[in-house]
Parts: C-alpha cells; structure tokens; sequence
C-alpha cells in the first residue's frame, strides 16, 4: 500500500514535470551569446601566442647556435688582430718574417709559408688571394677536422668583400695601410653584420623571414630546414604568423 | 515562444554543429522554457537556475558536435542541463541540511487529491527540499536514475540515497499537505 502511494506520488511529480516550460529572463541568451563570444576570440590569440613562443624559442635557438659561428669567427679574428700589426712590418720590411703574416706572405711568397698559418685559421682571409687559390681547399682541409662542417659555407662566402683589398695589396705593396684598415673593418664586424653581410651578398635581406632562413641555412644542413619562411617583397609579421603553421611540412628548399 | 517553424530541431542541429550563432539562438529560443523548468527543479530559487541554465547552454553548444544522434536532441540537452546542475550542486556542495527526525513525517496521509496542484505549486515545494533531499528526489524520480548512480554521482552511499528520497517524499507530502490546507498531517503523526 505504502509503496503504491510512493508510486502514484512519484507519477504525479514525474507528469507534471514532464511538459513542463518557465519562460527565461528577456537577457538570459544575451548572456549566452556574451559568454560564446569571448571563447572564439580567446582561441585566436592563443594560437598567435603559440605561434609567437615557437617563433621566439627558435630565434633563441638559433641564436644560440649562431654563437657558434661566432665562436668561429672569433678564432679568425683574432688571427686577424694579430696580422694587422705583423703585417705591417713584414710587408714594408719584407717577406721574412714567418707565418704571422699569412696572406702577404702566401701571396708573395708562395705556399711555404701557408703552412703555420693554416692553424691559426687564417684562411679567412687567405682564400681569397688570387695566388693562393690553390691553396684553398688545402687549409680548409686543414681546419675541416676541427670544425663542423656546417660553417665551411660562411666562410668561403663571407671573405668575399674583404678579397678585394688584399688584391690591391698583391698588386701594390704600398697599401699595407689600407689592409690594416680592411681587417680592422672586418674585426669590427659582429657575428650578425657579418651574417646580413653574405647574406645580401646572394639574396638580400629583406625582412626577418629572409634574416631566419639564412641563419637556419647555416645552421641546419638537412633537406628539409627547422623553419622556413615565405618571404615576399611586401612581407611582414603576419606572413611570419602563417608560415609558422607549416613549419615541418615545408619542403621547399635552397640550393644547398 | 516564438517557435520558427521553418526549422526542425534537426535542422537546428546542424546548425549548431556549424556554429551558426543564429542557429544557436533558436535551438536556445525552441528549448529553453522547457530546460529552465528542468533547471528549476534542481535549484534553490529562479535566479540559480537561470544561472544553470546559462552554463548549460554554453555546454551544448561548445559540445554539439560530440552529440552522435542516440535518443533525442532534446533529450540530450536535458541531460546536459541536468549534469550542469549536478555539477553546479557538487561544486558548492552547501552541507547537507539534515532535517531533525522528528520532523521528518513518517507517515503520508492518503487518499488526498493533489491533482489539482499546479506545476508551480510543486516545483516551489521542491525548491524548499534540503539540497541534497532535492538531488535525490529529482534523479531517482523525475530523470530516472537508480540509487547506485545517484550514490556514485553525488559521492553518498545507496543508503543514504534511499534513506533522503523517503525523506523527501515525506517532507513533500507534509508541504503539500499544508499548502493545500488538509489537516491531515497531524492525524498522520
């Protein structure tokens, strides 16, 4: 009896529940529609924010890797340093003095001398002489061990505008001035300068996307690069943005 | 309700799926009055509910496309609105107000014709339920569920399941008793 009371009790609530409506308050789907909202635009910008921490965890990478470069660099300018004040003197007083002064020396000289400056990374430098051509590919072999081998490339182009003077000095003896001017200008040159440098050498840097793609040129031999940017004539942040997307499925490749 | 008649509520649906904001507010124009009621039931007073109502909306239409087409439409934003209100009682979880046992009507009067009771009248002897009297009695009554599920979903035991939905049978009972002006509850004590 007790348990058929419960029942009809419970019918009775259960039917008229069943079709039951109350009219919501007039602003309740505003509310709503306020509440949507907020959710479309927040998802943007976490994307961009994403986009943004990739971009700027790889920036930092590469930096840090272009440190290394520049650690490379480093050994050749300081070779370098040291040449301007040997070079000076040997060049005006002859070329007896040893392997300090390399490229004079290998210039005038011939490929004796090559020989101690090969360890002290000179061929920064060197390469570029006429004469010493031939010896090129040797003090790069030299080196090669040491180094890995991703920077070779820098230096063979890099060198390029620094040619130009010491050919004067090949041709003229008079210019020891001007050389110790020329490799003071290449001290001076930070790693970056240099690197914009070679850079617009071969293509030109435009924007931070061209700036990227060189540094991951350099820093990252395979096929397919850690990042890749599209860059236009008209390029800017955005297009940065959107390339970020197909970081790893761009195959489109340089050259090298 | 303005109901548009033009769309079905499946129509609706894939419209929502799209995230069609115009969709959405007619889905939420069609279905509305029918889930505040739904939401009402769980909650203290109107406010709450709309309350609910709101965060339940925003449910259906962040997941609508999770919704694979098993029972009814309408049925599945019932449900959503009811786990919102679950929820909304979990997270804060008043203590239980537990009636004294004497207070607690045993004994229901029989035989009185609360037919003619409105939807209005019982739903406001609802919202006076204790909460957790309230979860209970709207799960196990209304929406179905079983004793072992409402334990499982409000963290009680199935005893105590049992033991508050005769409990707000009774206290039901007694509030429709008064309201209606019977004087049958202290024969019944």
């Amino acid at each position: 009896m007790q348990h058929m009371q419960d029942k009809e009790f419970d019918n009775l609530f259960k039917d008229k529940f069943r079709d039951a409506e109350i009219e919501p308050s007039a602003n309740l789907w505003a509310n709503i529609e306020k509440e949507l909202e907020p959710k479309k635009k927040r998802t943007f910008p976490i994307y961009w924010m994403a986009a943004a921490t990739i971009a700027i965890a790889f920036t930092a990478l590469l930096m840090f890797q272009n440190d290394e470069v520049t650690v490379l660099r480093g050994k050749g300018e300081t070779a370098a340093e040291v040449k301007p004040s040997a070079k000076t003197d040997p060049i005006v007083s002859g070329s007896a003095t040893t392997g300090t002064t390399p490229e004079h020396a290998t210039a005038s000289l011939g490929k004796n001398e090559v020989k101690a400056p090969k360890e002290s990374n000179s061929q920064v430098i060197t390469p570029n002489n006429n004469p010493v051509e031939n010896n090129l590919p040797k003090n790069q072999v030299a080196v090669q061990p040491n180094l890995p081998n991703d920077h070779l490339p820098i230096k063979q182009q890099d060198p390029k505008p620094i040619n130009v003077e010491p050919i004067k000095e090949v041709v003229t003896v008079e210019a020891p001035t001007v050389t110790a001017q020329a490799t003071t200008k290449t001290n001076s040159l930070d790693a970056g300068e240099i690197a914009e440098h070679g850079n617009t050498e071969r293509k030109g840097i435009r924007n931070v996307g061209d700036l990227v793609n060189y540094v991951v040129d350099k820093v990252d031999k395979r096929d397919k690069k850690l990042v890749r940017f599209n860059t236009d004539e008209d390029d800017n942040s955005s297009i940065i943005g959107i390339n970020i997307g197909f970081l790893k499925l761009n195959k489109k490749n340089k050259d090298r | 309700m303005k109901v548009t008649k033009t769309y079905t509520i499946n129509d609706l649906l894939e419209g929502c799926k799209a995230g069609n904001r115009q969709m959405q507010e007619m889905l939420y124009k069609q279905t509305a009055s029918k889930m505040l009621a739904v939401c009402m039931r769980y909650a203290k007073d109107r406010m709450e509910a709309e309350d609910v109502l709101q965060m339940g909306y925003v449910k259906v239409f962040q997941k609508v496309r999770d919704y694979r087409g098993e029972g009814s439409f309408e049925g599945w934003i019932r449900r959503i609105m009811v786990n919102t209100a679950i929820e909304s009682y979990r997270k804060n979880l008043r203590t239980l107000s537990i009636v004294p046992i004497e207070d607690a009507y045993e004994q229901p009067s029989q035989g009185f014709d609360f037919s003619s009771l409105g939807m209005q009248d019982l739903m406001k002897v609802i919202q006076k339920l204790a909460d957790g009297y309230r979860m209970v009695f709207n799960m196990y009554i209304i929406e179905g569920y079983s004793h072992k599920e409402i334990a499982e979903t409000l963290g009680i035991t199935e005893g105590a399941s049992k033991s508050q939905l005769s409990r707000a049978r009774a206290i039901l009972q007694q509030e429709i008793i008064k309201m209606e002006g019977f004087g049958y509850a202290t024969h019944a004590g």
